[in-house]
This record gives C-alpha cells, sequence and structure tokens, in this order.
C-alpha cells in the first residue's frame, strides 16, 4: 500500500450567491484513483486547469474530497484528527519562493515549521543543520533570504520543509519563476532527497525536461488520470500528449519527426545520449569515412539495457 | 522609429560602501518592427533595463531615446512615452480587478482620456487580438483561467496602443499549449501590426522559435546581441553566466564533433528534423510522398 492513496476523489469548487445558493459547481478532480508508493519519484503533468495544483493540496489536508477519500500514510485526510500528523508527513513547497520566505536570515527560516511543531530546541538546531546540508545551502545560513537567487530561496522553502522531517514532498511548479540555472539546482536537488533520505518526491511542473528522470509519470485531463506509466511509456505518446495540451522534450520531438518520416528510431527517445546512440550508427553508414562513434557503443546503449531490465 | 540606449547606468545605493550597478554601460538599438528576446539568468538586469524603457526606472547615467527624442531631456511626455512602450509585467492577471473583462481592458484607455466610442472600440480590438472569445467579455476576470486571465492582461496594454510591448516572461506558469497560443499571438502582432516586441524569457527553445534577435545580459552589462544562430554558437559562454542554448543547439554540436556534416546553426526541431532527413537520404523520400499525396 502506498504512501498517498486516493480512491475514487471526487472535488467540487461550488460558487454560492449571497443567499448561499448554489450558482455553479466546478468539478475540478472527478474520480481519481491513485496510488503513490513509498520512495517514488512521481511527475504529474497536466494543463492549467486540469487538476493538478487542487489534487496536491488534497494530499495535506488543505482540501477535503468532495467525495471519495484520499490516505496519507494509511490516514483518512477527512478524518480531523489526523490533520496536523498529515501535514508532518506530507510537506508542500509552491511556485513563488517569496511567498513562502518569512525569516529574516535563512536558518530562521528553516527553523521556522519545526518550532511550530513544538520541537525541542536542540533539536530544531540538528534539523535545520541536516535540512540545509541535505539541500547544499550550508554556506548561506547566517544570509538573508532576500539576497539569494531564485533557485537558493526554492531550495531553502524545501530545506524548510525538510526540517519538519516528512516522509512526502509534493512540489507544485516549483521551478515556473526560475531561470535554467535555479531549475536545474532544484530539481538535481530533489533526485538528492528522493535518493539519500527516501523521501516520496510529487513534482507538478509543466516543463517536460524535468520530467525524464523521474519513475513514474501521471497525466492529468479535466480532472481525471489520463496517463500513468514510466517516461518513456508517457513520452511514447506524442500525439496523445498533445492533445491533453502538453508537450515532449525537444529531442524527444526531433526522433518522434524523425521517425514519422521513415528513419529507423526506436519509440519514447529521452535524452541526447540516447538520441546519439540510435543516430550515430546511421549516420556511419552514410558516411563511414567521417563519422566515428567514439563514446558511443550502440549495441549495449542505455536505451537497450534499461528496456531489458525492466 | 527606434529606441536608442546609450551608456546607460543603474547604481543602487550610490556613494555608499553599498554601491552596487544594476545596469553598467548597456547601449543598443532597436528599430522599429523588431522581434528581440531578452534573456539572462535571475538578476542580471533584465528586468531593470526593461523598467528604463518606458521611463519606470530613471537611469544613474546615460540616456535613452524614443524616435530621436532623449525622455531624460527637459519637457519630455513621459505619459505619452507610458502609453506608446507597452509594458507587461511577470504575472499581469495579479493586476486585474476590475468586475468584468472588458471594463479591466477598457481601463487603459479610459486614463489616456478619449471618447467612450473610441476606448470601447479599443478594448475590442485588443481582446480579439489576443483572441479571447467574446464569451468571456462579461465574466469577472476572476473567474477564467490562467491563460485566459493573462491574456486579458496582455489586452489591457494592447488597448493603449502601444508601437512598442514589452512582456517580462509572458508565458511563466502556462502549460506548454497555452504557452505555444500566446507566442504565436504575439509574433501575429508583430506580423500584421508591424508592432516592436521584447520579450524577456527564460526559455532559450522559445526564444528560438521567435525573435530575430536576442540580447544576453550578465551582472548588469549586455554581453551578446545578435540573431539567434550567431548568440547560440556562444552556447559554452551562455552556461557559464548560468543561461543555455535550446536542446537542438546541443545536439547539432555533438553530431559535428562526431563527423557527420551537418550546419551547426540550426536551433530549431524543424531545422534539425529537415538536415537529419537531407543527410540520411530520406527528404527526396517524403518530397515524392508529399507529391503521391498531392495526385
Amino acid at each position: 500500500m502506498g504512501i498517498i492513496r486516493a480512491s475514487k476523489l471526487i472535488y467540487e469548487y461550488i460558487r454560492r450567491d449571497e443567499d448561499e445558493h448554489v450558482e455553479e459547481v466546478n468539478r475540478a478532480i472527478d474520480q481519481l484513483t491513485v496510488d503513490i508508493k513509498k520512495g517514488d519519484f512521481v511527475a504529474v503533468l497536466g494543463h492549467n486547469g486540469s487538476g493538478k495544483s487542487t489534487f496536491a493540496k488534497q494530499i495535506n489536508g488543505i482540501l477535503l474530497p468532495s467525495g471519495g477519500t484520499v490516505w496519507v500514510s494509511d490516514m483518512n485526510t477527512s478524518d480531523e484528527s489526523h490533520i496536523w500528523d498529515i501535514r508532518k508527513t506530507a510537506g508542500m513547497v509552491f511556485q513563488n519562493p517569496d511567498n513562502q520566505i518569512i525569516g529574516n536570515i535563512v536558518e530562521e527560516d528553516v527553523g521556522f515549521g519545526p518550532e511550530n511543531l513544538g520541537v525541542p530546541t536542540d533539536e530544531i538546531w540538528k534539523r535545520v543543520d541536516r535540512s540545509l546540508a541535505a539541500v547544499g545551502m550550508t554556506a548561506y545560513r547566517l544570509k538573508s533570504p532576500n539576497k539569494l537567487s531564485g533557485g537558493q530561496k526554492q531550495r531553502v522553502a524545501i530545506a524548510g520543509v525538510m526540517a519538519m522531517k516528512p516522509q512526502c514532498i509534493i512540489l507544485d511548479e516549483p521551478t515556473a519563476m526560475l531561470d535554467p540555472n535555479g531549475r536545474k539546482e532544484v530539481i538535481a536537488t530533489l533526485h538528492e532527497l528522493n535518493k539519500k533520505e527516501n523521501i516520496t518526491i510529487l513534482l507538478i511542473t509543466h516543463y517536460m525536461e524535468e520530467v525524464i528522470d523521474a519513475d513514474r509519470v501521471i497525466v492529468m485531463d479535466d480532472g481525471k488520470l489520463v496517463m500513468d506509466g514510466t517516461p518513456r511509456e508517457i513520452f511514447s505518446h506524442v500525439q496523445e500528449l498533445k492533445s491533453y495540451r502538453l508537450d515532449v522534450p525537444q529531442v524527444t520531438e526531433l526522433a518522434w519527426e524523425l521517425k514519422k518520416a521513415g528513419v529507423d528510431l526506436p519509440d519514447g527517445i529521452l535524452s541526447r545520449e540516447e538520441f546519439m546512440n540510435a543516430i550515430l550508427p546511421l549516420m556511419k553508414k552514410r558516411f563511414p569515412d567521417q563519422v566515428n562513434l567514439e563514446g558511443y557503443c550502440p549495441d549495449v546503449g542505455t536505451f537497450g539495457t534499461e528496456s531489458a531490465v525492466k | 522609429m527606434s529606441i536608442r540606449v546609450e551608456h546607460l547606468n543603474h547604481i543602487y545605493g550610490d556613494g555608499t560602501v553599498y554601491e552596487q550597478y544594476a545596469l553598467r554601460d548597456v547601449n543598443f538599438e532597436i528599430q522599429d518592427g523588431e522581434f528581440v528576446g531578452l534573456i539572462g539568468h535571475t538578476g542580471s538586469g533584465k528586468s531593470t533595463l526593461i523598467q528604463h524603457l518606458n521611463g519606470l526606472l530613471k537611469a544613474s547615467s546615460g540616456a535613452i531615446y524614443y524616435n530621436g527624442e532623449n525622455i531624460y531631456g527637459e519637457g519630455y511626455d513621459m505619459r505619452a512615452l507610458r502609453s506608446k512602450v507597452g509594458l507587461v509585467f511577470q504575472y499581469p492577471e495579479h493586476q486585474l480587478f476590475e468586475v468584468d473583462v472588458f471594463s479591466d481592458v477598457c481601463f487603459g484607455p479610459k486614463n489616456q482620456g478619449l471618447s467612450k466610442e473610441e476606448i470601447e472600440e479599443r478594448a475590442k480590438d485588443a481582446l480579439r487580438q489576443v483572441g479571447l472569445d467574446e464569451k468571456f467579455w462579461e465574466q469577472s476576470p476572476f473567474e477564467l483561467s490562467g491563460g485566459q486571465k493573462r491574456r486579458v492582461a496582455i489586452a489591457g496594454v494592447l488597448a493603449m496602443k502601444p508601437e512598442v510591448l514589452i512582456l517580462d516572461e509572458p508565458t511563466a506558469g502556462l502549460d506548454p499549449k497555452g504557452r505555444d497560443e500566446i507566442l504565436d499571438e504575439l509574433t501575429a502582432l508583430h506580423r500584421d501590426k508591424h508592432m516592436t516586441i521584447i520579450l524577456v524569457s527564460h526559455s532559450m527553445e522559445d526564444i528560438a522559435r521567435y525573435a530575430d534577435r536576442i540580447m544576453v545580459m550578465n551582472h548588469g552589462e549586455k554581453v551578446f546581441d545578435g540573431p539567434p544562430r550567431q548568440v547560440f554558437h556562444h552556447y559554452r559562454e551562455l552556461e557559464r553566466i548560468g543561461l543555455a542554448a535550446p536542446q537542438i543547439t546541443y545536439i547539432i554540436h555533438e553530431l559535428r564533433d562526431h563527423g557527420v556534416p551537418i550546419d551547426p546553426d540550426l536551433i530549431t526541431v524543424e531545422e534539425a528534423r529537415d538536415a537529419i532527413l537531407a543527410l540520411l537520404g530520406k527528404a527526396e523520400e517524403k518530397e515524392e510522398k508529399g507529391k503521391d499525396k498531392a495526385e
């Protein structure tokens, strides 16, 4: 049984007029059933308004189901007595780092969460040390958060969540406001936490390149789960993704376009290395004297081995 | 018509120990009808720079000429400048406030002191230009989706009939389709209305596809300025200053490193596809297929 489970989850935004009569019901989540395994790195894709953020807010009880059930570590989110344990278990990071940072200096900000949980002072400092080290921000602990870059601020926000010792972190477009370097920093930090601390990660994003290293990708549309699989499985369906207003990484799109035009390439190429492994031998055949295959071994390329293991 | 920036400096805490250059000796000229991409990492001075272009920030030294006139000259009409150079901030939908979409778009031209008919005409034009269906015009802007709200905010600036439109990351937080839609609409404005567009973006892929010229900022200085192909040639330098080139650029360079005779200047998926197909001898085949279909 997974750390996060939703069964036939429904959530409706209800608009009422001044007399509390229902004017409009907007179903943001429609019969969503999903089971997230502990320790997985899961990416959630979907267009604006597909229900991703609403789902994220269900997981730590900011919103409660209109129908169906959500369990976090076997605690039902609708059961009020569990709400604080649920929020300790599942921490959230939002899009805008400036809205989430409150401390005057970095270490204060990171300590804010555990302080609110009533953690003893010694233990707070231990957690602050550990969390800052985990996101690679120890050198900045006495700096003002205002002086940090966007990516650094987001890492401080992640450290703040880490300090509450969650088993799972849900991030709602944490890189939308960052430059390419900031985005790389944050995504690398998340993979570190996932591998070293075994924290389950649920990453909501619109950047397809951030998804390729996830263990699992789920795609939402109209409040429903419409695709679910490994990045390779998901990105093999270029046409279907486009129908959900989504996209694929440029390298995947290029490989797909070439394949459509008759070039012999495998489905769902995700990285530059995979693309090179597939295309260089073809180029070698055309230009035997010019092309070298240095650094590439097409027979045992990443592409073949990984799918064979699975 | 043009925007000319000469030796522009913007210094915070001038003369104190905290003195810091937000812009340092920036020079360029943007001609009428250009589509310029402005890139740089967070804190590189992009946003500071664009706020100078419509007079929201005043330079510590240097000059800006709009259509040949110095905007810091005595008696220069800053108000008029601000309606000619429209600035769409990051997350502009946070600035929506009216009861319905249409009134919100009318706000700008209303402040310009135009007649009611003119105001409404402009609002309608602007909403059509951003492709917002008429059924939304009477709705509250707060009930719209993220992409729709952003269109309303852009329409609000367009309704002032600017000659230059500057947008600070207009696609941040939008899904891929919404991003393409907004950028396609900007391209249409650029093409059909001959509007000058300055697009600030963190997406190298978008810039490669849409801009004719790229300016790169780093630590308050302009470090590159040229056509996208030329600027992305310097992908290693771009990486050193916290940026990158589009993924396609890396693929092309890696192919070349392995001896594949491919044009180094390709920056979009379509260009790379066509070049690789030609190299593999598949291009004719594809054309023939197309002919068969046509027949």
